[in-house]
């Protein structure tokens, strides 16, 4: 089995919720292959929410995993986790609790933009009233409406 | 046996020793005889100085019979002395005690009578020093009565006087200092005004920003929402603060 290609994650994994929970699953799922004599097609089964077996099952096939395999199965999460961990986070600052449609919208900028899957960390706060406050490794900047009102308010006065 | 070896020696023989033993007896006599002289001397001074003990201790005990003696008569003696004495001293105690209640009666009486004179001639004294310490200041008093009336007579005229001379060149001081005061005044009030009216700038300022932030933030509808948000990262990518 090759690497996991990061961009095959972007239709499940777009904030960092999304990863926290999915690495929990991981978690859970390396735990009972190594402890039970089942295949993880079965720890799928009984381990994990339908949705999300169905998601795990996809990314395998997708990557010409052996979900009957015993050997290929550790490396796959362990790949799985590792890929997770190294994805790029973005601190996004919102006047509002955004909807997973306006989620995908961003995440498919990013897509667009730089050809890469971000993990979202998205921070509620009205007072910025519109636009975003953007955080990355560090630098910060406040494109916030609040802040365009404030400026046009200073010059006019 | 050949005894004529000792013929001559044996005379001889016979002698020495007889002398030698007669000697020895002699000189254990003369020893026996001074020892048994030497002990009937110690125990003659034995007996001599016991004897002269005794003497000692009769004549002791002979002189404290008779110092008993004597003092048991003085000690008689004595308290029939005392008896006397504490007999004679309450009856001269009763005498003493008698003559002193007079003695006393008669000085206090003495006393009584001085302390009276006295009392009179000095309570005529101090009505009289009295009566001469009114008079005395009654004339004072006028006197001051009169002193002080032209004093204050003459510093109101005078007062009076100094008053309508510098009221006029006071009323200048008072023009120019009111006229001072006003203006220092003023630009007191237009300072504070200007500082209010700031501060009041501030206020609606603060407050028209935030009825409009408040405003916007509720009529922004959410297509327009997702069109910022979008902008914000296109700019983010421009200035680099996005550089994945």
């Amino acid at each position: 089995m090759t690497t996991i290609n990061p961009n095959s994650l972007q239709s499940y994994i777009r904030t960092t919720e999304d990863a926290t929970n999915f690495l929990s699953i991981l978690g859970t799922l390396s735990n009972e292959v190594f402890k039970k004599n089942t295949t993880l097609d079965e720890i799928l089964e009984h381990e994990v929410s339908y949705q999300r077996g169905l998601t795990i099952k996809k990314i395998a096939a997708d990557h010409n995993v052996d979900l009957q395999s015993r050997t290929e199965i550790p490396m796959f999460i362990t790949k799985l986790t590792d890929t997770i961990n190294t994805l790029p986070t973005v601190h996004l600052t919102l006047a509002f609790a955004p909807r997973r449609q306006l989620i995908t919208v961003v995440s498919q900028w990013f897509i667009v933009n730089f050809q890469q899957v971000v993990l979202l960390d998205i921070k509620v706060d009205p007072s910025i009233m519109g636009g975003s406050i953007v955080e990355f490794n560090g630098k910060r900047q406040d494109y916030s409406l609040k802040k365009q009102a404030e400026q046009t308010l200073n010059e006019k006065n | 046996m050949d005894w004529s070896i000792f013929s001559y020696d044996y005379n001889n023989m016979i002698l020495l020793p007889d002398l030698i033993t007669i000697l020895i007896i002699t000189a254990v006599l003369a020893i026996l005889g001074a020892l048994v002289i030497f002990v009937h001397n110690i125990l003659k001074t034995e007996r001599e100085f016991q004897h002269k003990e005794e003497e000692t201790f009769t004549r002791y005990r002979k002189i404290l019979n008779k110092a008993h003696n004597q003092a048991r008569a003085i000690l008689y003696t004595t308290s029939l002395a005392s008896n006397d004495i504490i007999s004679d001293s309450k009856q001269t105690n009763q005498n003493l005690t008698e003559d002193l209640d007079k003695v006393l009666q008669t000085i206090a009486q003495q006393h009584i009578h001085y302390m009276n004179e006295a009392t009179e001639n000095f309570q005529k004294e101090y009505v009289a020093y009295l009566e001469d310490l009114q008079k005395k200041f009654s004339v004072q008093q006028e006197s001051t009565l009169t002193m002080t009336q032209d004093t204050v007579s003459k510093s109101l005229e005078a007062f009076s006087q100094s008053l309508s001379a510098k009221t006029v060149g006071t009323q200048e001081v008072i023009d120019k200092k009111t006229t001072e005061m006003l203006e220092q005044v003023e630009s007191e009030i237009t300072d504070y005004k200007a500082s209010k009216l700031r501060k009041i700038d501030a206020e609606v300022s603060r407050l028209v920003q935030k009825t409009f932030q408040e405003v916007l933030r509720r009529s922004i509808p959410e297509p327009l929402h997702e069109e910022l948000i979008v902008e914000a990262l296109e700019k983010a990518k421009k200035e680099e603060i996005l550089t994945l």
